[in-house]
């Protein structure tokens, strides 16, 4: 049908508000959830009180502060960047304590063990408990990206022309706009139930995480 | 902002959280039936259906039910239409929480309750749902915080509430940098009341998982 191909061009650029946000705020979040979890208390705090702010914030609220809040200091962005920095910030609070919570989950025997062994500080977090982490944050993870490409839509209030943007000024100027709403709908039901399908796809073809065991045959106790 | 226009805005913007809430709680009630009902079809129809509802935006939830809903000629209000949408939305969302509480109860204990010859009514309704009610509650007030949230959204329909009006200071020239970082606070404060619920909530939930060990 027609209105699927007018709103074509909309779907991808949600798909790359999606894909930049996620790109830039997963990491941002990581790296607050790690430190969250290891800096000494005021800091974590610090960092704590941020995230509480980006996630009691609603992301429209957060977004219009990007777009016509930050011309006032003389930062003038485009909408694009607007929604992708706002929309960063937002990924990144909210991914932060899912980050810190899976850190927190993964057993302090992990850590000590490492460190018994002689590993530096630095190999025992990013190649033993951060690992073991993002298995435990893959499920909210996730969850969460389908619901930074459903919050893509919010770009409309600042005229990104993304998805919902699209199907509403096709749907004002031919005067019908549930045509264009519906198959919007539908564009977006499609994407996320996709994008559901190829998760429970992995998670069910993926093989068990490695344990760090001994293996009896290589290893011997030599004095 | 002034005072009045938060005030003005504080109440428009409750009206359609508690609005939404209740919608969403007691539609989600009736969905979650249907999601766990013993009719196959039924079942399969309903997850269907929540799938669909939750797969679709809010924002295009609200815009659906606004542009679409014309009762003897008349256009939905935007209050009503915003408070319809993130009513439906919720019930989705709710009638999974309420699945997932009803299904976390310990099946060992349904099958005693059973074996002891308790009729399944009694079963459903004074072991089944009093078991999952904690952890409903802790859920569905977390997600009410979320819903407040959400509200804002109805500014793009014209709805009269915070955020709207906030914007409309903000067209007129105010900073838009404090006006916005003054509405984003009164949403944070808003939310510690239901915050501190949810809180307890949830802490009364983990204590009753311990306990039912």
């Amino acid at each position: 049908m027609n209105y699927f191909i007018d709103l074509l061009p909309g779907l991808l650029d949600s798909l790359r508000i999606t894909a930049v946000v996620l790109i830039v705020g997963l990491p941002l979040g990581l790296v607050g959830g790690l430190l969250m979890h290891s800096l000494p208390r005021w800091a974590g705090l610090l960092i704590l009180a941020v995230t509480e702010i980006g996630r009691g914030f609603p992301a429209l609220v957060t977004l219009y502060i990007a777009y016509f809040g930050l011309p006032a200091i003389g930062i003038i962005l485009h909408s694009f960047a607007a929604v992708v920095l706002s929309f960063a910030f937002t990924t990144a609070c909210y991914t932060a304590e899912i980050f810190r919570a899976s850190i927190a989950a993964v057993p302090q025997a992990q850590w000590e063990a490492g460190r018994a062994l002689g590993l530096s500080r630095r190999i025992v977090v990013g190649r033993i408990v951060v690992p073991q982490a993002l298995r435990q944050a893959t499920v909210p993870i996730l969850a969460f990206c389908i619901i930074i490409f459903q919050g893509s839509a919010l770009a409309y209030s600042v005229g990104e022309p993304e998805l919902l943007s699209r199907a509403y000024s096709a749907g004002t100027l031919s005067f019908s706009i549930m045509p264009y709403l519906l198959a919007a709908s539908v564009l977006y039901l499609v994407v996320v139930l996709l994008f559901q399908l190829l998760v429970s796809w992995s998670t069910t073809h993926r093989n068990k995480p490695p344990r760090i065991s001994a293996n009896p045959k290589t290893t011997s106790i030599s004095q | 902002m002034s005072w009045d226009q938060i005030r003005a805005g504080l109440g428009t913007t409750l009206i359609l959280w508690v609005g939404a809430i209740v919608i969403a709680i007691v539609i989600g009630a009736l969905v979650c039936g249907l999601r766990m009902h013993r009719n196959t079809l039924v079942r399969r129809t309903t997850t269907v259906i929540i799938a669909i509802v939750r797969g679709i935006p809010p924002l295009v939830w609200v815009f659906l039910i606004f542009f679409s809903v014309t009762i003897g000629g008349q256009q939905l209000g935007s209050i009503l239409a915003a408070t319809i949408a993130l009513g439906i939305v919720g019930s989705a969302y709710l009638a999974e929480i309420y699945r997932s509480g009803l299904e976390g109860v310990p099946p060992g204990l349904l099958e005693a309750a059973n074996a002891l010859g308790i009729p399944k009514r009694t079963v459903l309704i004074r072991i089944r749902v009093r078991l999952a009610v904690p952890m409903i509650l802790a859920a569905t007030s977390a997600y009410a915080i979320n819903l407040l949230k959400d509200t804002a959204l109805a500014s793009l329909i014209g709805a009269q509430e915070l955020t709207f009006l906030a914007s409309y200071d903000v067209k007129n020239g105010a900073s838009g940098l404090r006006v916005f970082l003054f509405l984003g606070f009164i949403y944070l404060v808003a939310s510690v009341p239901i915050g501190i619920l949810a809180r307890y909530f949830t802490t009364r939930a983990q204590a009753s998982l311990a306990g039912a060990r």
